[in-house]
């Protein structure tokens, strides 16, 4: 069972903000809500990492995930708001078998997380990250093991980056005809629009 | 003492209702949220692989980094994507939208 130290208090609270999170962002109706409630579950996740003794990527969750991730879905749902009707319903037609199925795989999940024989010496863990001298652990190690073993990764890394802002801006760009191709695109356009009303919208 | 299976269990509960948002919502924005919880998953569960089985190796670390990186352009190109589906055919719900055309 669980002793009731502080820092397992501290990783239970965590747990519950993380877990109320991920429900609420999967049953909340309006799609606002669930972008603002994906804020605690990348929160608390960074709490974990904090409290794991991973502080770097504690600080990476912070800056990406909280600051341009979350940031970036608000803006999207922002600019894609009036879209539905808040009366629809948030879930399509699967809602239900989709649950069932999900109930499920979460069992098989966790009894095999729960039949698992992990190696004795490391089925738990000590009171790391709380200690008094809140050390960094393993920041220059990582750098070294990021630019000697993962160089190939991180540099795919990067180019994919690069990939995903110049696909992104082209994508999210507005498309405007030129001067010479004025009279097709506004053919282009005429023509579309019955099949727009095909499409139902 | 806070053993690997609790930890196991949030994430797989993270992971189970990422999946469950990404089938089920109608909202494309909401289907993208899914796969963000989903990753998140992963990373929890490369941490806790990393401090309870393998402290001495930072390749979760750089795991967890990759992964995040990944997420970061498949958020930006995803809800370009969006977008560009919203000016086109005036919504973001995946049952109106059907037609794999330009």
């Amino acid at each position: 069972m669980i002793e009731l130290s502080a820092y397992n208090i501290i990783l239970l609270l965590l747990a519950a903000v993380t877990l109320l999170g991920a429900v609420r962002v999967i049953a909340t109706r309006s799609v606002i809500h669930a972008a603002f409630w994906l804020f605690p579950v990348f929160a608390g996740i960074a709490g974990f990492y904090l409290l794991l003794g991973a502080q770097f990527l504690a600080a990476i969750q912070v800056l990406i995930y909280i600051g341009a991730i979350l940031v970036l879905i608000i803006f999207a749902v922002t600019l894609t708001r009036n879209a539905m009707d808040s009366d629809d319903a948030p879930a399509n037609r699967f809602g239900v078998p989709v649950f069932l199925a999900a109930i499920m795989l979460l069992a098989a999940v966790i009894g095999a997380a729960g039949h698992t024989r992990w190696p004795a010496a490391f089925a738990t863990i000590d009171h790391i990250a709380l200690a008094p001298g809140l050390e960094v652990t393993g920041v220059p190690a990582l750098g070294v093991t990021l630019l000697q073993h993962y160089l190939l990764p991180f540099e795919i890394a990067s180019v994919l980056l690069l990939a995903g802002m110049i696909g992104a801006i082209v994508l999210a760009r507005r498309e405007r005809p030129s001067a010479d191709d004025d009279a097709p695109a506004d053919a282009a356009t005429a023509a579309d629009a019955p099949q727009r009303e095909k499409v139902g919208v | 003492m806070f053993s690997i299976t609790g930890l196991l269990t949030i994430s797989g509960i993270l992971f189970v209702a990422g999946a469950a948002a990404l089938i089920t919502r109608r909202n494309a924005v909401a289907a993208l949220m899914g796969v963000e919880l989903m990753l998140n998953a992963a990373n929890l569960n490369f941490v806790a692989g990393w401090r309870y089985f393998w402290p001495e190796r930072l390749d979760a670390h750089v795991a967890v980094l990759l992964v995040i990186t990944v997420a970061a352009a498949e958020a930006a190109v995803g809800l370009a994507i969006i977008l560009n589906l919203y000016r086109k055919f005036g919504t973001v719900d995946l049952e109106q939208i059907r037609l794999m055309r330009g």
